[in-house]
């Protein structure tokens, strides 16, 4: 349902609109957990909360727009174009539209590949995306900083990049065939206890077609 | 382990050189991505200042350069990151600054973010949106955040993802959702 539907194209138009009247209150989420949770990359808890204050708060509505607008080459997966279901929905439509969707989505995901890239979320019919496999809140320990991720499609190799919180690159690996990796001791020298690092794991299928993770955080013992 | 982070501009060392590094080649794209993000998606009264926002918001990524050794590159993926906390941060300050003032100018009618509205679309798109924040104050909290994604342009398998629900769940929060939102409209004397 998109622009068929006059009705919630005229809601979105005014609820945009409370945007120009908006005032930021105190108890508006910093830009960073706004950034996180409009990319995914927070906590689902933490994005649920961002959604529901944005409910109510035009201010931040405005932002999380903004957010979108700007990350959307990175985090837009090819299901943009998954268009809406009707309010009155016609069933034979509703399946037609949704092939037409997984036709258009496995277009995109096919010319989106790249390390910041989303990973192309339909490979042999089945949703892919990698996954930390680090448990939340979790330290990392400084002499055994075992990086672990879920498994790319058969036979990937895979490759990782550990960065800082400013984006400076400390440690990178490539060539690995299984989902984990011990950053090495001598990277994580400099590091202060505490440090957060940030990571992404690139894994190379046979049939050449990178699949990418998102960016991950975990903070250093 | 989290998967967010906060991205700060640290205080700069004592003794350092002050001198940002030159613009590279690159950031007129970037930069170009992201005055066109804020034009389109910033309220229209900050339209005017999109350019000014956008450079403030470039210092932060010069004086970052500027701090990291100057060698690496950073992604622009991490560089948006900065540029958009500095945005908000800026925009924030410009609502609140406004904010005031209006209140000081007792109730100034302000324009509305859709395109060209006539008197009485502005108005009634006014309404719409205040009827619609007040309605999804009621509806329970899985409609609720799937409705906002929706009104927010957020597509229906993009909201899957963001909400950490699978597809069909979220298609039928939506369209409950909606249906609900409808409803309240119709009775606060809102057609749709």
């Amino acid at each position: 349902m998109r622009e068929e539907d006059g009705p919630v194209v005229r809601w979105r138009q005014g609820f945009a609109a409370l945007g120009e009247r908006a005032a930021p209150g105190p108890d508006c989420p910093e830009p960073d957990r706004l950034w996180a949770a409009a990319t995914g990359e927070a906590p689902q808890a933490e994005r649920h909360a961002v959604f529901e204050h944005m409910a109510s708060c035009a201010s931040c509505a405005a932002a999380f727009r903004l957010a979108r607008g700007l990350s959307r080459e990175e985090t837009e997966s090819a299901a943009q174009v998954e268009p809406f279901p009707r309010l009155h929905p016609r069933p034979w439509l509703r399946w037609g539209a949704a092939l037409a969707a997984v036709a258009a989505a496995v277009v995109l995901a096919v010319q989106l590949p790249g390390w910041w890239s989303r990973p192309g979320p339909y490979r042999g019919g089945e949703v892919r995306e990698i996954h930390s496999q680090i448990p939340e809140h979790s330290l990392l320990p400084r002499a055994q900083a075992d990086l672990r991720w879920s498994a790319g499609p058969s036979g990937s190799v895979y490759e990782v990049r550990v960065l800082t919180r400013e984006g400076r690159e400390i440690a990178v690996e490539s060539g690995l065939a299984e989902p984990r990796w011990q950053i090495p001791p001598s990277a994580l020298a400099a590091a202060p206890s505490g440090t957060v690092l940030y990571w992404q794991v690139k894994a190379l299928p046979p049939d050449g077609k990178s699949l990418g993770s998102k960016t991950f955080s975990v903070r250093l013992e | 382990m989290t998967n967010s982070g906060s991205f700060e501009i640290r205080p700069e060392p004592q003794g350092k050189p002050q001198t940002a590094p030159a613009p590279r080649e690159d950031d007129a794209g970037l930069r170009a991505e992201i005055s066109r993000a804020v034009r389109s998606l910033c309220p229209r009264w900050l339209a005017s200042r999109a350019d000014d926002l956008v450079q403030d918001a470039f210092l932060k990524i010069f004086e970052l350069r500027r701090r990291s050794e100057q060698e690496r590159e950073l992604s622009s993926f991490y560089l948006k990151r900065v540029v958009y906390s500095a945005l908000v941060d800026e925009i924030r300050r410009l609502e609140r600054r406004r904010e005031s003032s209006l209140e000081a100018e007792d109730g100034e009618e302000l324009p509305l973010a859709s395109p060209s509205p006539g008197p009485e679309r502005a108005q009634a798109g006014k309404e719409i949106g205040v009827g619609i924040r007040d309605c999804l104050a009621t509806l329970l909290r899985p409609r609720k955040l799937a409705v906002t994604l929706y009104l927010q342009d957020v597509s229906v398998v993009e909201a899957a993802r963001l909400l950490g629900w699978d597809l069909k769940h979220t298609r039928n929060l939506v369209y409950r959702g909606l249906g609900d939102l409808r409803q309240c409209l119709k009775a606060k004397g809102l057609h749709p």
